[in-house]
């Protein structure tokens, strides 16, 4: 070629979203490189000017019309290295303009300033094809990513021949997308078609298909990434997934997700369910029924049987009539329930009715120590309100042969991490044979009755209560073990017990008592202490009758209550080891 | 009749934290809650101080962590890093909301967090970053 | 000696309208935070332990 170089300034260059100074094209084909450009680059949103420089190593120029090579090209800027090779044949196709575009990167790395977003030794191959045909263009895409890595917040891949083809037609109005295929290997096939507005910059339609997903793959990969901070982001999953997607101007119109035989296990052990199945469609418009169903699982340790539960969807809230929860030989029936979300946060109400359960099964199962008989109760109606749930009406328990009540009870937050609950608690005609055997602490023959009122937990350990624990009234038989007298001294510290067996009191196994209660307000970690009758300088926490009549006093008013319940854990451990008689 | 009584004493002389004096000099930070929260963080520190010695994350002006610079992590240990920094985060938050509620004035939370701010970047150790009036420093 | 005069008065009246404000306790809010911090930190176990060596692999699992 003749002329050696050829040199293109501008000093300014503007356009939509960037502007560009100190612009300069060298052309000099038979030099290295044989065209370089050099600029100072600035994007509308950029806070400042950043340099950018193109060259290519090496050109081939058409004559006339036919294939215009770049080879060994190089894009850089700040935090952007793309090495590229290029070819673009721009023959028309029977008369009508066309062009092939095949790109090559080599190498490549980009990044953002925050590093939320980026690339490192990538690879990857596109090819574009298009012909102008009455009008419009006719094209066709294809992208395989075949190695690197990319990380776009939250989702981090690497590549290893992930595989995008894509088809349509493009004019001024549209971008037509006849059928777009992504395969990712081993994870998920998708295809996608619709319809892009070029002047308003959105899909007018798109539908979405993945008709298989292997989430033993997908979930670490995928989903995990997404949904890291909620209840699912901590989670072994299995199983496949289903789904299909429509959007309608930009806004999600509808989908139906599928889910088939998933296991799904929560790191931290707060739920599980097996073999997962269920049918979840979503309309904007309709209200759509949902289906799902398990084998099995628990949930915060209780156990779950297979159990089917039916509801309805209508936009953005859940309404079912019943929904049945099997849990050991007894279930948990939620009844009216309604839900909605709003705002990212959830709403709901419902009632709750708890069918008899055995007690034996289901206190091994929480790791409670074996309690005896049934459990069951029903809760009028819980409203859950943004991360606070309330009941209204009084829960039931039947227990130990007695009644439970809970009153007022609510709770903050209770998945997170310091959940409070408030309640106030009342116990009736509590075997006490059943409980203190039940907690090892020596046997005490007679009736309970309690009231717990105004209980506050803080991550589940009470903070504050005012507490009244004493004898049911009425006749029924009240003896206390030798052992029990000892476990109640011992609470007030060693010696206590040690004095009961220098006494005469050891040739008794058991007395007969009057009534016996003890009293504890809980503030700011002390327990303001009484008993069931006052006495000089003290209180009496078991007045006796009969012969031998034994009474039990406590002196001292105000305890340190981690203390005391290190001593009651104390009493209680120590007896659960067998006494050999 | 002879009817033995036998009186115990429960001795229960158990120091009690809660003199008037010593409630008036400190904040009660032993409430359950703040434990709960403290044990979460104090796991979870482990893994953060090798990004806080890289330069990835910093500690903020607010008392909070924040990454700092991303690019000090390879890309497939950037999402672990933000989850990371966000649990931390959400720790950090209720940490003094529960201090301020558990002293009943839940309008120190401000306070609390710009007290912990100061002594989270005072303690930092050489190498760490932290964020002060201008900007990012190194210690 | 004028201002004296005036101020006098004041200083009487002043004790009827203290409102009773609770001052937000700086020095033991520091208090606090250093017992919490070196909890988190475990600084008074491993005082004499040094910092982790710069450049040392995150024990942080890379995401798949």
């Amino acid at each position: 070629m003749a002329a050696s170089s050829l040199t293109i300034e501008a000093d300014t260059v503007e356009a939509e979203g960037w502007q560009a100074k100190a612009v300069k094209l060298v052309l000099a084909p038979a030099r290295r490189p044989a065209l370089a450009l050099s600029s100072q680059i600035k994007l509308a949103k950029a806070p400042a000017w950043s340099s950018l420089h193109a060259e290519c190593g090496q050109i081939r120029l058409p004559a006339g019309r036919g294939a215009w090579v770049c080879q060994q090209g190089l894009v850089s800027a700040d935090r952007i290295r793309l090495p590229f090779n290029l070819t673009l044949d721009t023959t028309p196709v029977a008369g009508q303009p066309a062009l092939r575009l095949n790109v090559q990167l080599q190498d490549a790395q980009f990044s953002d300033a925050a590093g939320l977003h980026a690339v490192e030794k990538l690879h990857a191959r596109a090819e574009v094809q298009a012909r102008q045909q009455a009008g419009r263009w006719l094209w066709d895409a294809a992208i395989t990513w075949s190695g690197g890595e990319l990380f776009w917040q939250p989702l981090y891949l690497q590549g290893q021949g992930q595989a995008l083809k894509a088809a349509g037609t493009w004019d001024a109005q549209a971008l037509q997308l006849d059928q777009a295929v992504l395969q990712l290997p081993g994870v998920a096939t998708m295809h996608a078609s619709g319809k892009w507005s070029v002047p308003e910059r959105k899909w007018q339609t798109l539908h979405v298909d993945v008709p298989d997903v292997d989430l033993a793959k997908a979930y670490p990969a995928l989903l995990k990434p997404m949904v890291e901070q909620s209840a699912l982001g901590h989670v072994e999953m299995a199983g496949n997934v289903a789904l299909q997607a429509d959007w309608q101007a930009g806004q999600l119109q509808a989908f139906q997700l599928r889910l088939r035989d998933v296991d799904m296990e929560d790191e931290q052990h707060r739920f599980a369910f097996y073999k997962l199945n269920a049918d979840i469609p979503w309309d904007y418009d309709q209200a759509q029924p949902v289906k799902m169903g398990f084998a099995g699982g628990h949930l915060l340790k209780v156990p779950l049987a297979a159990s089917q539960l039916q509801a309805e969807i209508n936009r953005y809230a859940l309404t079912a009539p019943e929904l049945r929860l099997n849990i050991l030989d007894g279930a948990l029936v939620l009844s009216d329930v309604s839900a909605a979300t709003l705002g990212g946060q959830w709403y709901w109400h419902l009632r709750a009715n708890l069918t008899p359960l055995d007690m034996p099964e289901l206190s091994t199962a929480l790791g409670w120590p074996r309690m005896a008989g049934k459990v069951a109760a029903s809760i009028p109606m819980v409203t859950y309100n943004a991360g606070t749930l309330t009941t209204d009406g009084v829960l039931g328990f039947n227990l130990f042969d007695g009644n439970i009540s809970v009153n007022n009870l609510g709770m903050q937050t209770p998945l997170g991490s310091s959940p409070r609950l408030h309640a106030d608690i009342e116990l009736r005609n509590l075997d006490l044979g059943h409980l203190t055997r039940t907690f090892s602490f020596g046997a005490i023959e007679g009736k309970l009755d309690g009231d717990i009122q105004h209980l506050e937990l803080q991550n589940w350990q009470p903070v504050a209560f005012d507490a009244v624990l004493k004898s049911s009234p009425g006749k029924y038989p009240r003896k206390i073990s030798q052992r029990a007298v000892e476990n109640i001294s011992a609470l007030g510290g060693a010696g206590a017990a040690a004095a009961i067996q220098r006494s005469v009191l050891r040739f008794f196994d058991q007395f007969n008592y009057e009534k016996l209660g003890l009293s504890c307000r809980l503030r700011a970690d002390v327990c303001t202490m009484d008993g069931v009758a006052q006495a000089p300088q003290g209180y009496v926490i078991v007045k006796g009758s009969g012969i031998p009549a034994i009474t039990v006093m406590g002196y001292n008013r105000l305890v340190g209550w981690s203390e005391l319940v290190s001593r009651i854990r104390r009493v209680t451990e120590s007896n659960v080891k067998p006494v050999i008689k | 009749m002879k009817t033995i009584i036998i009186v115990f004493s429960l001795m229960m002389s158990m120091w009690l934290s809660l003199s008037p004096a010593h409630a008036a000099a400190d904040l009660e930070i032993n409430t359950p809650a703040i434990s709960a929260i403290k044990n979460s963080m104090q796991a979870r520190h482990a893994q953060l101080a090798p990004f806080y010695s890289s330069g990835a994350v910093g500690f903020s002006r607010d008392g909070l962590v924040a990454v700092r610079d991303a690019a000090a992590v390879p890309l497939a240990q950037r999402q672990a890093l933000n989850s990371l920094v966000a649990a931390e985060n959400k720790d950090r938050n209720a940490l003094y909301a529960e201090i301020a509620n558990g002293n009943q004035h839940p309008e120190w939370e401000p306070e609390i967090r710009a007290t912990f701010a100061k002594r989270w970047a005072d303690k930092a150790q050489g190498g760490w970053w932290v964020q002060d009036g201008s900007g990012w420093v190194k210690k | 000696m004028k201002l004296v005069y005036w101020a006098l008065p004041a200083a009487l009246l002043l004790p009827a309208c203290v409102t009773i404000n609770i001052y937000f306790p700086a020095a033991a809010a520091e208090k606090a935070a250093d017992r919490i911090i070196d909890d988190v930190w475990q600084l008074q176990d491993k005082k004499a332990a040094p910092t982790a060596p710069a450049g040392e692999t995150p024990a942080v699992q890379p995401a798949p």
